[in-house]
């Protein structure tokens, strides 16, 4: 049957390329929502969010793709009680889940909280921000998040996963359901991982933020650095700055010391949203953007786009950077001015927030980045900001973008993704390399009547152009953030609320596949004390064009 | 092409597979999950150009005030009263009342930046439910109330005093006069040294203590007028509000009554009509067809503990009228209700605070007695307080599920029945209100529910009606085709607090007939989103008090 269905897809490709069949994108988790993306039980059911996600296509099958997401888990806050059986996530807010079937539709066959890792004597246990990098010239997963000491409050540090897809597939390694921590164990520490401090052993080093990943995609032996994985973290600097670290790590998990990449004098944004977010170009350059805030105190909406590219020296090398260059000098950042108060009418926290990608031009050399960012198009000013050391809630939130054609030595004008009514925001961007095409995700409230529920939008820009193509939905219900009992008034995690995008293909229309993950409140209900109420999930769609 | 395509879907539908996982994808591409279709058609927005009713508005109801939509402040806490086709035949004298909140207020001349906390708002021209004129009284007051006295052809417009003082400012206009252009002319009426002094021409002060203690409060007065042109007590005031002392270690409240004269207004001293209790909360007043005050109010069961849980009783009391502006005489209370449960809540996932706050209405029935009504927002159980890491300080406490339940008395309070539900659908239905149609014996009880939105926070209105003669509430009718979300807008104005949304406590409801059906009258003022003002240029939802009207 497998034949069959090989040849018929490669039919269907030759009829799609001699009939230049419009890519138009089928959602494959559900139109309206999105798929739930846990396994979560409705009983007392806490929220998910702060979602990553990447997958390998085909892994599993033709058309079954192995897909990793991560997020931060509600259901890792507590410590199991002594003795307990069941499954639970000793205190580990780390959520995996993993889908490596798709007879249950877009829903994963398993999940748990990334396990604690030892380092200086000392458990460190997973305090969210998980990201995933999938690679599939090496055929594995990483994934990278933040740690906390279980034992000494304040200590911290940058956990690192890697788990071949042969590892995630075994049934027996990783067995299907809610991971107990000795099946999360098994499942993902093949690989000893690595534990990451700029202070090593275990420093008193307590302010570091959640990390972004990349690796180094290109195939073994094509070039340095190829298979090696890179994350980027803000931290302090241990004298009352923030800095911006790059780590280098080679395909088994050994890691250069933590270099700074920003430069001395700059004030980093850390605010637990403006992460440092790192790619990896596909010639193998490191690049990073981040933020800075222009003042110690963030008293200005102004901050600064930063951006730096660094050259690969083979892991565990660390690679050399180029000095910090600026992409845009945003003057109407979106900040959290009060307690809750960022975008009109939204309950959560939201600061400005900055993604990159690449795109290999069709002369094998050009390497074009874009830059995306969310930005406040007004500010409510009527009444004077009562924290006048913040920018004002921001009325209208818009999604924008800039790109580069010389590895960010200039930039273009800032140019519109979606400045419609309503709020654009939490921007993610994946560059499809087997198409060129470019593809840019968000939050969009605009079809909600009152501008405040919101659906995920999605973006293209054709290869070979920078022109940003008209939103289409990923989801077609508006959801709202705050219906969740577990966040009234606050969210849980109040911080940080990007979500997780990524996009591959097979170079043909018809055959590539992005994948969203991100917060919903609407695919299934919790029960409290026996009551139905909406509650918050990790929900995944995929976007097949 | 068009074969080419069918050929390539013919074939690929062979593939058992593929077939299904196409399949799926069009049928869920085509309907959306069940459980959470949300209807568009009854969730609309009112643009700012249409805010103003042709005629009364029946999706979202009619925006009740006058304020412009640029930089538009909310209005909560509404009250309503009404003289049935006082203005022509089909045309009714329609007051409303709210908390204003608003600095820079339209009310203040000139760019002053002060701060309004209360207004009326004025309907007598026309079919539809517009206001004609709108303004302020003269002092610093909020929790603005009106009541219509349909015997004496005038209104009663009192508020709480804000500044130091325990007193309840009560004020009276002929109906004649609010008819009258030149005494209250169209538009918004500035805040003038002479203010009020045309529209609202008499003054009375209700002192609830003359040396009024440091730490000493007056709360949410309730204020009623005795309907009857003949008795003691006929067309005497009253004004019932909550006296809170916060200076103790354990804060002490008592429910007091005042008694002024109708036509002057010369109020009395007051009486407590909350017992013994040493913590007496929100108090809500009517005046029965026989002059008899009656009293709602809860009450800590344990005033000594302020440990939660600590157990509420809701509490009635009835007062004899002596003619104001001597102190009406109060009997005990007795208990209506009990619960384990709190004060205070956010109705599920919704960020604002619900507060108990028990109302009734009383029914003269066939032979003379009466049947009283109590309605009060019950939640049936608290989400475990928010123990997840990063938010358990701020965290609110969360019922699960709101409803709103009606208890009945037919001897004076003495036994009360079993709280049942007025809606038994899902949703939280909360700030309900309840209000009897003398001419009819029909009683009207209406208040918010969630219950048609999939995410169980936007707000439909509604009204039950309890026919003469029945102690069983009819099923609802939606008074609101749309739905509004309480929670939204601009946070620095709807989050007076820095946490909570602020949409008030209460919404108003009034009610008239002339007993022939299909005469009788209900309107319902209540705070709304869907109208969206105007703020840096940017169109935004804007909670406004508004009106719309029921006719049975």
């Amino acid at each position: 049957m497998r034949i069959v269905r090989v040849g018929v897809c490669t039919a269907w490709v030759v009829f799609s390329l001699g009939m230049r069949l419009d890519a138009t994108p089928i959602l494959g988790c559900g139109a309206a929502l999105g798929t739930k993306f846990n396994l979560e039980p409705a009983a007392n059911a806490v929220p998910q969010q702060l979602e990553a996600v990447d997958f390998i296509p085909n892994r599993v099958a033709l058309h079954e793709d192995l897909v990793v997401g991560g997020a931060f888990d509600s259901r890792g806050v507590t410590f199991a009680p002594a003795g307990a059986t069941t499954p639970h996530w000793d205190a580990s807010v780390g959520g995996y889940y993993v889908r490596r079937s798709s007879t249950a539709g877009c829903a994963p066959q398993f999940e748990g909280g990334l396990p604690a890792v030892m380092a200086g004597g000392k458990a460190f246990t997973s305090n969210g921000g998980v990201a995933v990098a999938a690679d599939p010239a090496r055929d594995a997963f990483f994934v990278a998040d933040l740690r906390f000491s279980a034992s000494n409050a304040g200590w911290s540090g940058i956990g690192l996963f890697r788990a071949s897809s042969a590892t995630l597939l075994n049934t027996a390694l990783c067995p299907k359901g809610t991971h107990t921590a000795a099946q999360a164990k098994s499942c993902w520490t093949a690989t000893p991982p690595a534990m990451i401090d700029p202070i090593p052993s275990g420093g008193n080093f307590n302010v570091l933020d959640y990390p972004s990943i990349a690796v180094d995609e290109r195939a073994n032996g094509s070039g340095t650095g190829a298979g090696d994985v890179y994350l980027a973290f803000n931290g302090s600097d241990g004298q009352g700055g923030v800095v911006v670290n790059l780590v280098s790590c080679s395909d088994g998990l050994s890691c250069s010391a933590p270099r700074v990449i920003s430069a001395s004098g700059e004030n980093v944004a850390f605010n637990g949203t403006q992460d440092a977010y790192v790619q990896v170009r596909p010639d193998g350059n490191v690049t990073v953007t981040y933020l800075d805030q222009t003042s110690p105190n963030e008293n200005s909406p102004t901050e600064i786009i930063k951006f730096v590219i660094c050259q690969p020296r083979g892991a565990p090398r660390a690679p050399v950077c180029s000095r910090p260059t600026v992409v845009a000098t945003e003057r109407q950042t979106i900040s959290t001015s009060q307690l809750n108060q960022a975008l009109s009418s939204e309950n959560f926290f939201a600061f400005t927030n900055v993604r990159h990608a690449h795109r290999l031009e069709g002369d094998g050399k050009t390497v074009t980045t874009f830059v995306v960012w969310d930005r406040c198009a007004e500010y409510f000013t009527f009444l004077s900001n009562p924290n006048r050391n913040q920018p004002a809630l921001c009325l209208n939130a818009d999604v924008v973008m800039r790109t580069s054609t010389n590895g960010g030595q200039t930039w273009s004008a800032t140019t519109a993704v979606n400045t419609d009514p309503g709020h654009q925001f939490f921007p993610s961007i994946s560059t499809d390399d087997s198409t060129g095409i470019v593809n840019i995700v968000y939050y969009d409230t605009e079809q909600d009547f009152l501008h405040k529920r919101m659906v995920v939008a999605l973006n293209q820009i054709a290869a070979g152009t920078t022109e940003v193509g008209a939103p289409l939905p990923l989801t077609t219900t508006p959801i709202p953030w705050d219906a969740d009992p577990n966040q009234t008034a606050l969210p849980v995690d109040d911080f940080d609320f990007h979500f997780g995008m990524k996009a591959r293909g097979m170079g043909m229309p018809g055959f590539s596949r992005i994948y969203v993950s991100f917060t919903s409140t609407a695919d299934r209900e919790g029960i409290y004390n026996g009551q139905s109420l909406p509650e918050q999930n990790n929900n995944l769609q995929e976007v097949l064009y | 092409m068009k074969w080419i395509r069918s050929f390539l879907v013919a074939l690929l539908s062979l593939i058992p597979g593929l077939a299904l996982r196409l399949s799926a994808q069009d049928i869920e591409a085509a309907a959306p999950a069940a459980g959470f279709t949300e209807s568009n058609a009854a969730s609309s927005r009112v643009s700012p150009s249409s805010a103003t009713s042709k005629g009364c508005n029946t999706a979202n109801g009619t925006r009740f005030n006058l304020e412009p939509l640029l930089n538009a402040q909310p209005q909560q806490n509404e009250s309503v009263a009404f003289l049935l086709d006082r203005v022509s035949p089909g045309v009714d004298l329609v007051v409303g009342a709210a908390n204003e909140s608003a600095v820079q207020s339209r009310f203040l001349p000139g760019a002053n930046n002060g701060v309004v906390f209360d207004a009326f708002y004025a309907h007598r021209t026309g079919a539809n439910c517009n206001p004609d004129f709108e303004g302020t009284t003269r002092f610093s007051t909020t929790n603005p109330k009106v009541v219509a006295d349909s015997a004496r052809d005038a209104f009663f417009l009192a508020a709480d005093v804000i500044t130091g003082a325990a007193v309840e400012l009560v004020t009276r206009t002929p109906a004649a006069t609010l008819l009258s252009s030149s005494a209250c002319p169209n538009g918004t009426q500035q805040l003038t040294s002479s203010a009020n002094a045309t529209c609202w021409p008499v003054e009375g002060a209700a002192f609830f203590n003359p040396s009024p203690a440091t730490n000493e409060v007056l709360l949410g007065a309730s204020l009623a007028v005795d309907p009857r042109t003949s008795g003691t007590g006929e067309g005497d005031v009253y004004v019932a509000a909550q006296l809170e002392n916060t200076g103790g270690t354990l804060a002490t409240s008592t429910i007091q009554v005042i008694a002024c004269t109708n036509q002057a207004l010369s109020c009395g001293t007051s009486v407590i009509a909350s017992g013994a209790d040493t913590f007496a909360a929100r108090p809500w007043m009517q005046v029965r067809a026989d002059g008899v005050l009656t009293i709602s109010y809860w009450t800590f069961a344990n005033p000594a503990s302020d440990q939660p849980p600590n157990a509420i009783d809701i509490k009635f009391t009835s007062c004899t009228p002596r003619g104001a502006p001597q102190a009406p005489a109060c009997s005990p209370p007795q208990v209506v209700a009990s619960t384990t449960l709190l004060a205070a809540w956010d109705p599920g996932d919704n960020d604002f605070s619900d507060s108990l706050f028990p109302k009734h209405s009383d029914r003269r029935e066939a032979d003379g007695s009466f049947t009283t009504f109590l309605v009060y927002d019950r939640c049936r159980s608290i989400h475990p307080p928010q123990l997840l890491a990063r938010l358990p300080l701020l965290a609110d406490t969360v019922c699960t599920k709101v409803d709103l339940v009606l208890t009945q008395s037919t001897n004076g309070g003495a036994t009360w029945s079993t709280p049942e539900l007025v809606e038994s659908a899902v949703g939280h239905q909360f700030f309900g209100t309840i209000a009897v149609d003398a001419s009819t014996g029909t009683t009207n009880i209406t208040y918010y529910s969630t219950q048609n939105d999939p995410f169980l926070q936007r707000a439909q209105l509604f009204l039950s009606q309890i026919p003469a003669g029945s102690t069983t509430p009819n099923p609802a009718v939606a008074l609101t085709a749309a739905s509004t979300d309480p929670n939204v807008g601009i946070q620095n104005l709807v989050m007076q607090n820095g946490v909570n949304v602020d949409v008030g406590d209460y919404i108003g409801l009034a009610v008239a007939g002339t007993g022939t059906k299909g005469q009788s009258k209900v309107y319902v003022h209540y705070t709304w989103n869907n109208v969206f003002g105007i703020s840096n240029g940017t169109e935004q939802p804007d909670p406004n008090n508004t009106l719309v009207p029921f006719s049975y």
